[in-house]
């Protein structure tokens, strides 16, 4: 018995010396230690990695389709939207918050900015020329005013706008629209009327799939109508002007008499957020430029200055922050800035 | 129990008692897993050599070429340098890291273009190169992404192989610079290798502003390489301790001048038409930046990369020629 006791404890001895060495070449933290939540409850079932299964050769041939992406996915809005003539390559793909980076690298950041939920994408290709293909990509955004700010600062001046959700345009064969919480991205591989016709379709097509809740936009009311260049209105979640305390920044450019108009407009949650935007921003004019005048009414606060050469005029009205920047002529910026004042009456 | 007996197994137990502790006292190791880990994985990480070619003292740096013919230019560039032979031997073993980061077709701008990648392989394999490797480790799926770019039939075309990354592929390399100390990088292409070029395009980059041939050795990371986004200037500026290429390109035939890395809109596209070829990859994007229409003085790895003398943003007082193709 003594010895059956022995011989035990020192198998247990040895094993235990043996999971400390195993320990010892592998960082896992997680190594031996006891998941609590697998105790008495059925687990999915681990998924198999799906994809091809490639071996370790170069590639030495021409490859004429691109393999399946990584992760299945559903493809809700993406499902069988190819249009006559063209296929499906691979799966619909998804990605998270989280796993954005794996698709679009660096520009993640800026669509997390803009708190995006999910993307989906796909890729369309031409069955008569496999070099012809269309990259079809659907953000949720999660709220339309998210939807509209990431579509807004993406989009490059002086690009037709096309009727396409709540607002789109066209770059050559690429449409890129927004439809409540949705950002759609449409690009072909290449200019040319088949893919323009292609891509076209598939954005009429995608575009009566998704929903639109109807939810407003505040800036885009809020921002006056007259003499506003059509298309120029972007929303900034952070960085507007590339200023770190204008958050929650609508800018949008007007013509005024011969004059482009820089104009900018936020809502702040309280009167005091707003008195602490302005006077961070009247700390900017003294450092980087020179403060010309301050007007202080029961009404509003207006200050302007003087930034190089370039005039910026602000005011702060109720919970609004707003005004005018980098204006040539300093008489313009601060009519501008009056009549924007003006035109919110009512609107904080 | 004779005493006899009992002496001999109590001094068992204690032999048996002191031999564990002296064991465990000599086992123990005061740093945590992750500091152990990362010791050892030190240890065994690989250098890169240096790729550098020693020249003439005068030889030109560096090479400005504007034209659309990107094989006439990468000839014309190189020539004023002193001609390929300079620079590639026979029997190289050559790799050629353009990037290929994204699935986007070469008009966007986002990736090389893949006929300048093809002048390059052509030219390496007229030197005598016994084999051009092209390699790079995408942020999207390998086989997509070389696919769309155009990259892969650039590349068989001028007879190169191209490598796709595995898991295997991937080894930790010492970096030793001021972010990046080890890493894992996809070192398969680079074991054999005798030269090393890397093909980069000029765009736009929503974090570092702008993405070019120091930047472009960020796509040979393995692991978790976006957790560097928010020191991206730093890291930019650890790459050329990382690596002495022989030669670097600066694809400016296309120019993604905004929404950059990935672009997406032909609009955003500029007919750059011009090539940067040289050897100092600090001096080659000093003079990059402009042609993106933004000064140099304002792009911070460009200066941290010149402090830790990588490199030179005095591109004017080296010896560089601008020369214009038909």
């Amino acid at each position: 018995m003594e010895t059956v006791i022995s011989c035990a404890v020192l198998l247990l001895i040895a094993g235990i010396g043996v999971a400390v060495y195993v320990k010892g070449q592998i960082y896992d933290p997680g190594l031996f230690r006891l998941d609590q939540h697998t105790l008495g409850k059925s687990q999915p079932a681990v998924k198999a990695p799906v994809g091809p299964q490639e071996d370790e050769k170069p590639v030495t041939s021409l490859g004429t389709t691109a393999p399946a992406p990584q992760a299945p996915s559903t493809a809700g809005p993406l499902d069988a939207l190819a249009p006559r003539g063209w296929k499906t390559m691979g799966k619909v793909e998804q990605f998270t918050a989280d796993s954005l980076y794996e698709k679009i690298d660096g520009r993640a950041e800026q669509y997390l900015d803009y708190k995006c939920v999910r993307l989906i994408c796909t890729t369309l290709v031409n069955e008569q020329d496999s070099k012809q293909f269309i990259d079809v990509s659907v953000f949720d955004m999660g709220r339309p005013v998210q939807a509209f700010g990431v579509f807004s600062v993406e989009r490059t001046e002086g690009l037709p706008a096309f009727a396409l959700g709540r607002e789109g345009y066209r770059s050559e064969a690429s449409y890129f629209f927004w439809k409540g919480r949705y950002y759609v991205q449409i690009i072909p591989s290449d200019r040319g009327a088949v893919l323009a016709k292609a891509s076209l379709d598939v954005a009429k097509t995608l575009e009566k799939r998704l929903s639109d809740d109807g939810d407003p936009i505040w800036g885009l009311t809020a921002l006056p109508e007259r003499d506003r260049i059509p298309g120029t209105v972007q929303y900034f979640v952070v960085d507007a002007m590339s200023l770190d305390f204008m958050k929650d920044t609508y800018i949008a450019l007007y013509q005024k008499g011969g004059a482009k108009v820089m104009a900018f407009l936020s809502r702040k949650p309280s009167r005091e957020e707003a008195a602490k935007t302005l006077a961070s921003y009247e700390s900017y004019l003294k450092n980087f430029g020179k403060v010309l005048g301050k007007r202080e009414t029961d009404d509003y606060t207006l200050i302007t200055g003087n930034m190089g050469g370039a005039f910026d005029a602000v005011f702060r009205k109720g919970r609004l922050i707003g005004g005018v920047s980098m204006v040539n002529d300093q008489s313009i910026a601060e009519k501008a800035a009056l009549e924007l004042l003006t035109a919110l009456h009512g609107k904080d | 129990m004779e005493r006899r007996e009992f002496i001999k197994r109590v001094g068992a137990a204690g032999l048996a008692i002191t031999s564990s502790v002296a064991g465990a006292a000599w086992l123990y190791d005061p740093r945590s897993g992750a500091e152990y880990f990362r010791n050892r994985e030190s240890q065994k990480a690989k250098t890169l050599r240096s790729y550098h070619v020693d020249r003439a003292q005068g030889a030109v740096d560096m090479a400005i070429v504007r034209g659309k013919d990107p094989e006439k230019m990468m000839r014309t560039g190189l020539g004023e340098m002193g001609g390929i032979g300079l620079f590639i031997q026979k029997g190289d073993i050559v790799v050629i890291k353009p990037n290929v980061a994204f699935d986007r077709p070469p008009a966007l701008g986002a990736t090389t273009n893949p006929d300048v990648l093809k002048a390059v392989a052509l030219l390496c394999r007229e030197a005598g190169a016994r084999k051009v490797i092209v390699a790079d480790n995408p942020v999207n799926q390998p086989e997509g992404c070389f696919f769309k770019s155009g990259i892969q039939q650039a590349a068989l075309e001028a007879g190169a192989e191209v490598m796709l990354p595995r898991e295997s592929a991937f080894l930790p390399v010492k970096i030793g610079g001021e972010v990046l100390k080890t890493w894992s990088m996809f070192y398969r292409p680079f074991e054999q290798a005798t030269k090393v070029i890397g093909v980069a395009p000029c765009k736009d980059h929503n974090l570092c502003s702008a993405s070019m041939t120091m930047k472009n050795w960020y796509g040979l990371l393995g692991g978790r390489r976006n957790q560097f986004h928010q020191q991206i200037h730093k890291v930019i500026a650890d790459f050329p301790h990382m690596i002495k290429p022989t030669f670097v390109v600066l694809d400016a035939t296309r120019i993604l001048m905004h929404n950059g890395p990935t672009g997406g809109r032909l609009s955003d596209v500029s007919e750059g038409n011009t090539l940067v070829i040289g050897t100092d990859m600090v001096a080659v994007d000093t003079f990059g930046y402009t042609l993106l229409g933004r000064d140099p003085d304002k792009l911070d790895y460009l200066h941290l990369a010149e402090t830790r003398g990588l490199g030179s943003t005095k591109w004017k007082e080296q010896n560089w020629r601008e020369v214009q193709t038909g």
